[in-house]
């Protein structure tokens, strides 16, 4: 090693790149030798090429010459001969070349002075030659002066033998030379091949040699490339491959190798340094590894120290290992696992802390390492023997400061530092296993624990299971119910609200009804109070009565007396014997006495009266025979009953008592006023009186039962009482009606002094009647009057009759009546009832009545006209409102409720200016004070236009002559005159030329239509009440067109019949305007020709037919021009296609398209930017007007519309 | 002393709502607008009608919801079936002789009752023909009944209902389930107008040939109940006809005094058809 060492000490320090390079420089400056040595030989070689070819130019110039010389000799002989110049020519041509050409070959061997001398024997030979031939042949030639040729060819041939003879030079000296010189470059040449021969063999031997020389040179470089480089790199791989396969016995030299392979050396060994250093580490960790996982495999605490120690000792080379658990309870450390230990005698199993080396250690927590350990220490043993180890390591188990065992180790050699490094890794890892596997060890316990009680569980559990195996069947069944009411309850949470609303409904109208009922209590409470306040009145009244009828009786005769005195003197006034009295002064008498008498009668009545209520009648009891009284009636009305052709009959029943006990006279009275009565009120048929027991259907008072009773019976056939005024007729100063009086007379006191002395009688009398059927009046009586014992009266009886007796028709309540007609009522009379409280206009309108030839019947008050119309159901009425008592409105809205009377018309003359109300009650007409003659005969036409005949007339228009029968049936009623017409053209012929009451029209017809038929009936002014009865549904433009005629639409259906009579009755019976045709002109008057709302043009827009119309009419009635549609669409429509439209009016609710949007589509419209739009609205809420002019409303109207205020709106928005 | 205090808070709580927002509930009936008031005074304020006084005052969005809480929109389809049988076949014969007919809803609530309505005219062949007008003071309510669309688990008793007031087909015909929920078909409200309409402050608007206000009086006061009937008579034609809850008479109402009943049991009345009635401009 050392030797090679020192044998490359120098080459094998360099580095390997200067080694390559030297290897290659020396092979380079091989080949440079080389090459430099044959580039010389190759020029040496090109010299002589280049000589070898310059001898033979030479050569070639000396033959060349040889050439030009034998032409010049040519030439000079052939002259000389011939003497023809062009010889001549040729011969000096000769000449020329010839020195040319010595010239050229002196040029070429200018380097061989051998040569060049002889060419300047060669030039000065030919010079001679031919200066020779010129001297001898040519200028002796040119000298020969003989013409003659025989002369002359004779001098010419002895000149020519002279020159050939003479010459000195010849030319063939001159090839002779050129011969010499030639055989010098001959040898010349020869010379020149030879040392290019010698030359190309150099050059040979120099090509071997290098040859050599580079075979030699590479074998050496690849050896020293072997010995220097490969085979150190191929060691270091080998040794490379070893540490890889962890071969850590490699010995690494040349590692102090300055090149390359050193540093790889170096590098390699650092790598084996780590190879160990990590071979150990791993060792460490796969130990640590392996005994932790297996002692994470370890279930017990034996186990474990057993397995550690068994596990540790081989792998620390060490014989015994011990291990010491400490036990934090009693403070020791116990013996728990060992590994080749033979137990001591003096060993403990346990140490206290501090107690031995162990003890020690483990209060340390450091590691004791003891090296001289003595002999009976203890021993390492084996099958082949036994030894004192030399080294004890005991080692604490620590985790968290907290001490968990001491282990220790017993070994023949030191631990080394990798066994103390594994040691150093081992043991927290050791420890921290050892802490899991007593957490573990508890858990187990704490699980079995847990487990055994599970157990128990479990077992009671299977008990309860039992029983729980009973209770699941029932349980199943609970628990679908549960089910059942967890849906129930879900849904009724979801409906809770809804619940609470439903039952605030149902609570709210509990409220209502409670509330009702409250009313009804209250005005029960009302009523008792009133009854008990009325019954208070009562005897206050019976007590004012009294004073009353007192005052009355006491006064009776005061008033008699001048009364009677004037009855007498205007008795003989009205006789007027003297005969000096005009008729007029006559009649003022009769009435002062007809005056006087019936005030002499009321009297008499009231005194009466007065005196039964005043209780001061006296009765005189005594048996009256039942005979007596019969004789005594038949005796007083046979006369009567004779005057009036009417039968009187009396009759007395078997089974009576012949005679009772009662006061006659006062019986007489009764029976004669009631059989007087009878006779006033019965003008055909007859009179009868029944004395018998009362009928089982009479219906007597309570104090009355039980005692014998007779009933005198007071029939007759006369007009008969309503029902409703039976209790009436009792009262004082009560008839059935008012007129009664007028007809009849009477005070209307006879009834109640009758029943008052029945009463006092101990009876009663009581009333069977119905009006137009005759009345029964029945006196009912004891058989024995009690004796009451009344005081007797202190007056004397009045000595008149009780009876009433017929009085002048004009009554004496009614002062104010003008007189009438009615008593000279014959039927077929036009008779028109004038009611009205102002006797001077009633007596104008009836001088006015009169003067027609019509009867008049007068009212001064409601009520009496309204018994005047029962009554005598006149023509037609004349009514004003202003009445006293009952007013004209309810008049009109009693005659239209009557059956009887709702037909006759009412034409009110009023100071009240209530035009449409009358109209919307029925009138016919409507007059305002003070009106004009002519006025009132309008009036007078119209009343007697509706009512002329009593008989209405009906058109039923219609195509189908089946359909008109149909409706005819329908409508066939007492005085309805029904005409039929088959076409519109017949039909409108028919309405200009008759006044129909109402039209019944079907739209559908040939020809003319029904909607032209209207256009042409309200073009006509002439257009009667329609009612339009349609087959067919109608579109809402249709029912729109039509409205403007009618709005009694009755579309063809199961129950349309039914309506078509209500329709057709209420334009027969009411006189209800029929459409637009009789009031459109309403309020014309009121506007002026300069109203800036006349001829203007408005649109109206409202989905409501009712008020499109009315509304339309108020406006024509403005004089404005209407056009309308029903909806906004429309609206938009009119708008778009017809300009012109000065203002709308705009309803907001409508279907389609509501007001708002529809004036926000009109302002969208530049045109319509400043058209004034007036919102109609039902909205009467906040927010609603600011939402019509946020829409673009120009002002705002809520309905219902005040008519004024529209006007004066209208007015403004047209202002010009 | 409690039951004063909470007069006095409702008292002022109906004014403030007139006053504020103008909207007039002071002619209702007190004990129910009492329960509706304190109802709202729990879900939106805490609980006593007070705390809801100075929240009605500042927070307008709240009106809405205070609007809707006392109003009391209860109703289902053909809701007492006798009623609509009745309206089948004894009034709408009648209207079918008029060429358009306009019915009022007054109150319509969620609606259902107009889709009832739509559905008895459909079938009755008059739909066509005819244009209902829904109207409720309750902007939310209406809404919800122009939506269509209620519970699905309504629809068993709205069968029964349709089936009991004599329907012809049946009346999953008009509408389509899905979910939990229906929607009756759109078609029917083809000729509804739903519109805002106060019956305590507005006014007429159309001329109606039937009005049906079903189970509103009853929350009235006798005075208001008194104008309501007046709105109705004289938004009726002649013979028109006016239908209420079957809790509802006209009794003590001057302004009913002109109704004639056509089944007083179920509430159905008209206006005579020869009273002579004129348009109110």
């Amino acid at each position: 090693m050392s030797s090679s060492q020192t044998t490359f000490s120098w080459l094998a320090n360099q580095p390997m790149q200067r080694k390559i390079m030297m290897a290659i420089g020396m092979l380079l400056s091989l080949f440079v030798l080389a090459g430099l040595i044959t580039l010389k030989a190759l020029q040496q070689e090109s010299l002589s090429r280049q000589q070898t070819s310059h001898t033979y130019d030479v050569q070639l110039q000396l033959s060349k010459i040889v050439q030009i010389a034998q032409a010049s000799q040519i030439g000079a002989r052939g002259y000389l001969l011939t003497q023809q110049p062009e010889e001549l020519q040729d011969f000096q041509r000769a000449n020329g070349q010839l020195a040319q050409a010595v010239e050229h070959l002196r040029a070429l061997t200018a380097d061989n002075p051998l040569q060049q001398l002889r060419l300047q024997q060669l030039d000065a030979l030919s010079k001679q030659w031919q200066q020779q031939v010129e001297q001898s042949g040519v200028v002796a030639m040119r000298n020969i002066r003989a013409t003659d040729p025989t002369a002359r060819a004779l001098e010419e041939r002895r000149l020519q033998i002279d020159a050939f003879r003479h010459r000195v030079v010849k030319v063939t000296d001159m090839v002779a030379l050129l011969d010499q010189m030639a055989a010098t470059e001959r040898l010349l040449l020869t010379q020149r091949n030879d040392a290019l021969d010698k030359n190309i063999a150099t050059v040979r031997a120099i090509a071997v040699a290098s040859l050599i020389l580079s075979v030699l040179l590479g074998i050496g470089l690849i050896w020293m490339t072997f010995r220097l480089i490969t085979r150190p790199l191929q060691r270091m791989t080998e040794l490379m491959t070893r540490l890889a396969n962890h071969d850590h016995s490699i010995v690494i030299h040349q590692l102090h190798r300055r090149d390359e392979i050193g540093a790889i050396a170096r590098a390699l060994h650092v790598f084996k340094q780590m190879a160990i250093e990590t071979r150990g580490k791993t060792w460490v960790k796969s130990s640590t590894s392996t005994i932790t996982s297996k002692l994470q495999a370890v279930t017990d605490y034996r186990q474990f120290a057993d397995l550690l120690t068994s596990e540790l000792v081989p792998l620390l080379q060490a014989g015994i290992g011990v291990f010491y658990q400490y036990d934090e309870d009693s403070q020791r450390l116990a013996l728990l696992g060992s590994y080749g230990y033979k137990q001591r005698r003096h060993i403990d199993t346990s140490y206290a802390l501090g107690e031995g080396l162990v003890g020690q250690c483990a209060i340390e927590r450091k590691p004791i390492v003891l090296q001289q350990v003595p002999d009976d220490y203890t021993r390492i043993h084996s099958g082949t023997g036994e030894a004192v180890p030399r080294s004890v390591t005991v080692l604490p188990l620590v985790l968290r400061e907290r001490l968990l065992g001491v282990l220790e180790l017993a070994s023949f050699n030191h631990l080394n530092e990798l066994q103390q490094h594994l040691l150093d890794e081992l043991l927290p890892i050791v420890a921290l296993s050892l802490e899991n596997l007593g957490r573990a060890l508890r858990t187990q316990a704490l699980l079995q624990q847990t487990q055994e009680q599970a157990n128990e569980l479990r077992h009671s559990e299977e008990v309860l299971r039992r029983h729980q195996d009973d209770l699941t069947a029932t349980n199943e069944t609970l628990h679908a119910r549960t089910i059942e009411l967890q849906e129930q309850s879900q849904r009724l949470l979801a409906s809770e609200e809804e619940l609470r609303v439903q039952t605030e409904e149902l609570q709210a109208s509990n409220e209502e009804l409670r509330q009702k009922g409250d009313i009804l209590n209250q005005q029960k409470h009302v009523l008792e109070a009133l009854q008990h306040e009325t019954q208070e009145k009562a005897e206050e009244l019976a007590r004012a009565s009294q004073y009353k009828s007192e005052f009355l009786a006491n006064m009776s005769h005061e008033l008699r007396t001048p009364l009677n005195s004037l009855l007498i003197l205007s008795r003989s006034l009205a006789d007027n014997r003297e005969g000096n009295l005009d008729d007029e002064q006559i009649e003022s008498a009769r009435i002062i006495y007809d005056s006087g008498s019936s005030l002499l009668r009321l009297i008499n009545d009231i005194l009466d009266l007065s005196k039964v209520e005043a209780g001061k009648m006296e009765l005189l009891l005594g048996d009256y025979p039942l005979v007596d009284l019969e004789r005594t009636l038949k005796r007083t009305f046979n006369p009567v009953a004779q005057e009036k052709q009417l039968s009187f009959t009396v009759t007395i029943a078997p089974g009576l008592p012949a005679a009772i006990r009662t006061d006659a006279a006062k019986l007489e009275q009764i029976a004669n006023n009631l059989i007087g009565n009878a006779f006033k009120f019965t003008s055909e048929g007859g009179v009868r009186v029944d004395i018998a027991r009362p009928a089982a259907t009479l219906a007597l008072p309570q104090r009355l039962l039980g005692t014998p009773l007779l009933a005198i019976a007071v029939s007759d056939t006369g007009i008969g009482i309503a029902s409703n005024k039976h209790n009436k007729v009792f009262h004082a100063f009560e008839q059935v009606d008012a007129s009664t009086s007028r007809q009849y007379g009477g005070t209307g006191l006879g009834l109640t002094i009758s029943r008052r002395i029945a009463e006092l009688l101990g009876g009663d009398l009581l009333l069977d009647s119905e009006a137009g059927r005759g009345s029964v009046f029945t006196i009912v009586l004891p058989e024995l009057a009690a004796d009451t014992a009344l005081e007797p009266s202190v007056h004397a009886r009045h000595d008149e009759p009780p009876t009433s007796v017929r009085l002048p028709s004009s009554s004496a309540l009614l002062p104010d009546t003008i007189d009438d007609d009615r008593a000279h009522l014959a039927p077929g009379d036009t008779v028109i009832l004038i009611v009205e409280d102002d006797p001077v206009f009633a007596r104008i309108l009836a001088d006015m009545v009169h003067r027609k030839g019509y009867r008049v019947l007068a009212a001064g008050d409601g009520e009496s006209g309204l018994q005047l119309a029962l009554r005598y159901r006149p023509t037609g009425i004349l009514l004003d409102v202003m009445l006293p008592g009952m007013d004209g409105w309810t008049v009109i809205d009693r005659l239209k409720s009557e059956p009887g009377t709702r037909h006759i018309p009412v034409h009110f003359i009023s100071a009240v200016d209530e035009a449409s109300r009358g109209r919307e009650l029925g009138a016919v007409g409507f007059l305002t004070k003070p009106v004009s003659r002519e006025a009132i005969g309008g009036a007078f036409e119209r009343l007697l236009h509706f009512a002329e005949g009593r008989t209405r007339h009906l058109l039923i228009v219609d195509d189908d002559a089946d359909a008109r029968a149909a409706v005819r049936t329908l409508l066939r009623h007492d005085g309805v005159v029904i005409d039929e017409a088959g076409s519109g053209e017949e039909a409108l012929t028919m309405v200009l030329g008759n006044d129909y009451d109402c039209v019944v029209l079907d739209l559908g017809l040939p020809g003319m239509s029904g909607n032209q038929l209207l256009e042409r009936l309200a073009d006509s002014g002439r257009i009667p009440p329609v009612v339009v009865y349609s087959g067919r549904e109608l579109s809402r433009e249709e029912s729109l067109q039509l409205r403007q005629y009618t709005d009694s639409i009755v579309v063809k259906g199961a129950r349309s019949p039914e309506r078509l009579m209500d329709e057709v009755s209420l334009f027969l019976h009411s006189m209800r305007s029929g459409g637009g045709a009789a009031s459109v002109n309403r309020g014309i008057e009121h506007t002026l020709a300069s109203d800036p709302l006349r001829d203007r043009k408005v649109l109206l827009v409202d989905d409501d037919m009712r008020n499109l119309f009315a509304l339309s009419k108020v406006l024509r009635g403005w004089g404005m021009q209407v056009t309308m549609a029903q909806d906004g669409q429309k609206a938009l429509k009119t708008l778009a296609e017809d300009g012109g439209n000065e203002l709308v009016l705009m309803d907001i609710m409508m279907p389609v398209m509501d007001g708002y949007d529809t004036i926000r589509a009109i302002r969208a419209q530049p045109t319509f930017a400043r058209l004034p739009i007036i919102a109609l609205t039902a909205k009467a809420m906040r927010g609603d007007r600011e939402k019509c002019l946020e829409a673009g409303a120009s002002d705002y109207l809520s309905k219902p519309i005040d008519i004024d205020k529209l006007a004066s709106m209208m007015r403004v928005w047209l202002h010009r | 002393m409690d039951t004063d205090l909470e007069d006095i808070e409702l008292d002022l709580f109906v004014r403030t709502l007139q006053l504020r927002h103008g909207y007039d509930f002071s002619q209702y009936a007190p004990a129910s607008l009492k329960r509706r008031v304190r109802q709202l005074a729990r879900n939106l304020a805490d609980g006593t009608i007070s705390a809801l006084i100075p929240r009605l005052l500042h927070q307008p969005e709240l009106l809405a919801p205070v609007l809707e809480g006392l109003s009391v929109p209860v109703s289902e389809m053909f809701r007492d079936p006798p009623v609509f049988a009745a309206l089948r076949e004894h009034v709408l014969p009648l209207l079918a002789s008029y060429p358009q007919i306009n019915i009022w809803q007054a109150g319509c609530a969620h609606g259902q009752e107009v889709y009832s309505l739509a559905i008895l005219l459909e079938e009755a062949g008059l739909y066509e023909r005819t244009h209902i007008y829904a109207t409720d003071f309750n902007e939310a309510a209406l809404t919800l009944a122009q939506e269509g669309i209620y519970s699905a688990k309504e629809a068993q008793l709205w069968s029964r209902n349709y089936h009991a007031a004599g329907g012809k087909h049946s009346l999953a015909d008009y509408y389509s389930a899905r979910y939990d929920l229906l929607k009756l078909d759109q078609r029917l409200r083809r000729h509804v107008t739903f519109a805002n309409h106060n019956l305590v402050a507005d006014e007429v608007f159309c001329e109606a040939h039937l009005v049906l206000c079903r189970n509103v009086l009853i929350y009235f006061s006798n005075p208001l109940q008194n104008r309501t009937l007046a709105l109705f008579r004289d938004s009726l034609v002649r013979g028109g006809f006016l239908c209420l809850g079957t809790r509802e008479s006209l009794d003590f109402a001057p302004a009913a005094a002109e109704f004639e009943p056509v089944d007083a049991g179920l509430r159905i009345y008209r206006l005579p058809a020869g009273a002579s009635r004129t348009a109110r401009p």
